[in-house]
């Protein structure tokens, strides 16, 4: 563990809305050079340290430890996770894994499926939109998680949704999202975007399986993962 | 935006959201705030595709459906498939740069392409790339260091023509200092003898229309064409009118006769069993039906007299006169290994019915290829019919709906690439510095600054050391593809600008997404002979990811070179749509069409024109034979040239001044090593290489992947079994492919439909292995002759065996599921 004094406080456990919201940005855009020197900062070695603390998300915090510390410097770390980002979710072809869920829940295996038709719907039921900036359609990786993530928040402020958050997350992200991690792993997207997939979906699972004890319709749905023991106060 | 992107977060934001939002609160960004959504569209929007006219249904925003027009007489079973296009996986979402020449500039280790990484970029800065490339290499190397001859089957649409629209930008922002191309893929050969014979292409004009074939054709003769399966799709916008003709002429009774190896679509449609020629082998056949009416003195003298030149000097080649060979039947029977008895039937048959000699493409895609239509039309001459109802030859029956009588049409003309426009087909032009015949590129890499010989002209290879292509996929339509990987090793920059990540995108420096013609408004014909309606092509959705339209792409290129202005004229997309449309209305108002004003046309989606009469009974040239003095031909002498003085000046070894038999270097039944012919015909269920990364490649791929028909002999003498996954392979290269036995084709005849997208297995090998069936992996790269430099597709041998080795997957199209 890290005992830089500089570290700075951390919200332990993490919560799952930031984790959310963390993975999707990197999902999004990988990391460029200044981005991953901010994790050089008190506050990203906070932050790197709360991953490493966390069963499903050590082996992450690991590797986004090593890049930012590699000896050869962050320009090249950032280049490789921007090369590894292209060829997973960019670039199509024979190392594609696309981020959508209509690729890999519909018929078709195409965009603008019915899985983003349907998340089409939650966004507009839930008064939100996504930024211009970000041209993607709503059933991408990183638009879901960014809607768990506000469908948890509204629910701890006792506001309304359209879902159940933990309901979502099994309906829509849990889903699909461990068939992406698979072809991560098989197609040897080791840098970094496959441990990350990996260890957001244990983090999903350990949460979702504490949070379904309490929803008698989610219970079994989703396994929580074994020989995992629960360090973390789940939000969710 | 730049390249770091507004997700990412710098130190300088991150201190700044710390404070206000909570120390980590800046790694965890959203991207979603408040709002209403804007309402997506509903409803019907009508469009146009090389595919034919739809209306596309579109449910709050997304594409969900599709309908075919009410007044397309035949809806190609392809024409879903554009849908999957528009949401395929593998769409260019972002301006990419490969990452070893972003980090290493141009030039650098361009044996990476295939395989190298790309890294995403701003729109800003790829275009400040692509703009400073055209400036440097410009510069640096003249105006024969850019290739733009840019060349495929871009989408349909009078406007967002991205070939056009590219050498537009570099006529008016780069002073024209560019590489040009001439000619094309699919009819290099003829568009250059065909002048010198009858004066015109004839491949891309009207052909003697099909109700004039359905009253007056008595045999109907197929040679090298299946009409059933490539009238499908359009350059334009498909209209499908000839198919309702093909079952009128079917249900006549009469007599179709049709010639080629293999058992294709239009032999299945009119009942047929094909004359199975040896591939490679038609002027010999065709020699020895001429020999045969000769000879029986049925040939018309009257018509060579009267209508042609150089009859008496192509005559003693045919009788053996000149070189001691007459080429009777039973020599030509020797080498096409048709029956001489077939070989005099034809002949017989022909000179005692009215007969139309169809001809498709194929048989010029040939090394020699020049020698097949010339050689058609002296057949075609001998028999005396030209120019008479349902008689004579025909080069576009199976193109585009060649036949189709022709509406009295409003012309809306097309934007133009700043070049002088060349008569004939719409690709045709003179812009550029230099231009060179389209399929030579990979010997213009290859020989710098040396010079060739072309159809006269003693033209130099550029030296070319960038290459910008839009809307095409030369890693597909391009021959033997591995002399061709190390040949574009010489380009110090490669830009492609296109919708999909194809072979050839893969093989970039520089990636630019463009939109689909679904995501953007364009005009366009509704048959490319008919011209029966102009569709409006509206934008069915929006573009997907950060697409943008070639227009607005090459619009800020030319602003860069400080060119804005001259290319855009001041004028947006739909400004564009309505000067060109208005410019149509003062030709409709010539002729005394009454049309709609552009708001009425656009309203109303598409504006139909009627056909007379008179369309319906044209006969392709009729006013020649009617009075070749005051209608002559547009050759030398005014009439068909049997013989070509032009030509004889030439003194080209392959192309000698009459139809001539010339062997090809690679032919079936020449090889021990190689002994099997590839034919690689066009396919039934795709446009060239066009959606087959669609739902459609379900219907015909096997084992996943492309299907290679073998005869039952071949197949039994390999050990092959049907469905097997087989190893087709010579010297150039080697592809993965499904076995399907079937005695549809010739012993001795592969056949590995042209289209199927390059899958190398490994990218760094110098015969790379294709899994999924690519069958330019095979062909060689040589030109027809010096004539044409026509590309020789169709001149290839191989061999096939079962594949034993651990499969390697199928990649290339993205199948997520199986992964």
């Amino acid at each position: 563990m890290d005992t830089d004094p500089h570290v700075a406080a951390v919200p332990t456990p993490l919560e799952a809305t930031f984790v959310c919201r963390w993975a999707a940005s990197l999902l999004l855009v990988p990391p460029c050079t200044d981005a991953l020197a901010t994790y050089a900062t008190p506050e990203g070695k906070t932050l790197l340290a709360a991953l490493r603390a966390d069963p499903a998300l050590a082996q992450t915090g690991e590797a986004l430890s090593a890049l930012t510390e590699a000896p050869d410097g962050l320009e090249i770390a950032a280049s490789r996770l921007a090369a590894e980002h292209s060829r997973a979710f960019l670039v199509g072809g024979p190392q594609a894994v696309p981020p959508y869920a209509s690729v890999w829940r519909s018929e078709k295996g195409l965009l603008w499926q019915e899985p983003a038709r349907q998340m089409a719907r939650l966004l507009r039921e839930t008064g939100l939109v996504i930024d211009t900036g970000t041209p993607e359609p709503p059933d991408h990786l990183a638009i879901q998680l960014n809607l768990l993530a506000a469908l948890l928040e509204r629910e701890a402020e006792g506001g309304e949704t359209p879902l159940p958050a933990a309901e979502f997350a099994h309906e829509h992200v849990m889903s699909w999202a461990p068939d992406l991690a698979t072809a991560l792993r098989r197609r040897g997207y080791t840098v970094f975007y496959g441990g990350l997939i990996e260890g957001l979906i244990g983090f999903l699972r350990h949460n979702l399986a504490n949070q379904t004890e309490h929803q008698p319709g989610l219970a079994g749905r989703e396994p929580a993962l074994t020989g995992k023991p629960a360090t973390t106060n789940a939000t969710i | 935006m730049t390249r770091q992107n507004q997700l990412t977060i710098s130190r300088r934001s991150l201190l700044q959201s710390a404070t206000a939002m909570g120390a980590l609160a800046a790694f965890a960004p959203t991207v979603l705030r408040p709002g209403a959504a804007q309402a997506g569209t509903n409803g019907e929007v009508i469009s146009g595709s090389h595919w034919g006219v739809f209306y596309g249904q579109v449910e709050d925003g997304v594409w969900t459906d599709l309908r075919p027009w009410e007044n397309d007489p035949a809806p190609s079973h392809q024409l879903p498939g554009i849908m999957d296009s528009v949401y395929s996986p593998s769409r260019i979402k972002y301006p990419m740069v490969r990452k070893a020449w972003l980090e290493g500039g141009p030039g650098a280790s361009p044996e990476t392409r295939g395989s190298d990484d790309f890294v995403r970029v701003s729109w800003e800065e790829a275009l400040d790339l692509v703009a400073g490339e055209l400036q440097r290499v410009s510069e640096t190397y003249g105006p024969g260091g850019i290739f733009a001859g840019s060349y495929g089957w871009k989408s349909s649409g009078k406007f967002h023509n991205c070939q056009s629209l590219l050498r537009r930008m570099l006529n008016t922002a780069l002073d024209g200092q560019f590489v040009n191309a001439t000619g094309d893929y699919s009819t290099g050969a003829s568009q250059v003898i065909m002048p010198h014979v009858t004066g015109t292409l004839e491949v891309y004009e009207q052909q003697t229309v099909w109700p004039v074939l359905i009253e007056s054709t008595d045999v109907l003769v197929f040679w090298a064409a299946d009409p059933i399966t490539t009238n499908q799709i359009g350059w334009t916008v498909a209209d499908h009118d000839v198919y309702p003709y093909f079952e009128q002429f079917r249900d006549t009774g009469k007599r179709v006769i049709i010639i080629d190896p293999i058992r294709n679509k239009t032999a299945e449609f009119f009942d047929v069993e094909p004359i199975r020629i040896r591939p490679q082998s038609d002027v010999a056949m065709m020699l020895g039906i001429a020999h045969a009416l000769y000879s029986e003195g049925l040939h018309d003298q009257a018509f060579l007299d009267e209508y042609t030149t150089g009859f008496d000097r192509f005559l003693p080649y045919l009788t053996g006169e000149s070189d001691g060979v007459p080429k009777t039947p039973e020599w030509a029977s020797e080498i096409c290994q048709v029956p001489a008895e077939t070989i005099v039937e034809l002949a017989q048959l022909f000179a005692a019915n009215r007969t139309m000699l169809a001809s498709g493409w194929s048989i010029q895609r040939q090394q020699h290829g020049e020698q097949s239509h010339w050689m058609l039309v002296t057949l075609a001459s001998m028999l005396g019919q030209i120019g008479l109802p349902g008689g004579g030859f025909g080069l576009s029956y199976h193109y585009a709906n060649g036949g189709a009588p022709s509406a009295r049409a409003m012309a809306v003309p097309g934007i133009s690439d700043g070049g002088a426009a060349v008569e004939g087909a719409a690709w045709i032009t003179e812009a550029g510095a230099y231009s060179i015949p389209v399929s030579r590129i990979v010997e213009m890499l290859e020989n710098p600054g040396t010079t060739f010989d072309n159809n006269g002209e003693e033209l130099p290879f550029p030296d070319v050391y960038m290459a910008y292509w839009a809307g095409g996929n030369p890693f597909h339509h391009h021959q033997d593809r591995n002399r061709m990987r190390k040949a574009w090793q010489k380009l110090e920059t490669f830009v492609v600008q296109d919708f999909q990540w194809t072979a050839t995108a893969r093989h970039a420096d520089i990636v630019l997404p463009a939109t689909t013609s679904y995501e953007r408004n364009d005009i366009e014909n509704v048959g490319d002979y008919s011209s029966k309606a102009l569709v409006a092509m509206k934008k069915i959705v929006e573009p997907q990811f950060e697409a943008r339209s070639e227009y607005d792409i090459f619009a800020d290129i030319a602003d860069r070179l400080g060119g804005r202005d001259a290319f855009t004229e001041g004028r947006d997309e739909m400004g564009w749509l309505r000067h060109l449309y208005e410019s149509g209305m003062d030709q409709a108002e010539s002729i005394g069409l009454d049309v709609p004003g552009f708001d009425g046309f656009w309203s109303a989606g598409i504006l139909e024109f009627e056909i007379s009469d008179a369309a319906r009974r044209f006969v392709r040239h009729a006013s020649f034979r009617e009075d070749p003095l005051f209608e002559p031909l547009g050759t030398p002498s005014g009439l068909i040239e049997i013989y070509s003085r032009t030509i004889e000046r030439m003194g080209y070894d392959g192309c000698p001044p009459h139809p001539t038999w010339l062997p090809p270097d690679e032919w079936s039944g020449e090889s021990a090593e190689y002994p099997l012919h590839v034919n690689s015909a066009h396919p039934f269920s795709r446009l060239h290489s066009q959606l087959n990364g669609t739902i459609l490649r379900d219907d015909y791929a096997v084992t996943g992947r492309e299907p290679c028909l073998i005869h039952p002999d071949d197949a039994s003498a390999r050990g092959i079994e049907d469905g097997d996954v087989v190893r087709v392979f010579n010297h150039r290269g080697q592809t993965l492919a499904g076995a399907v036995i079937t005695d549809a084709t010739r012993p001795g005849v592969l056949r590995l439909n042209e289209g199927a997208w390059f899958n190398p297995v490994d990218t760094t090998a110098d015969t790379a292995l294709c899994a999924y069936g690519d069958v330019n992996s095979l062909t060689g790269d040589v030109p027809t002759s010096r004539l044409a430099n026509g590309n020789s597709g169709h001149t290839c041998l191989a061999d096939v065996e079962k594949y034993t080795g651990e499969l390697p997957p199928v990649t290339v199209f993205e199948a997520p599921t199986n992964a």
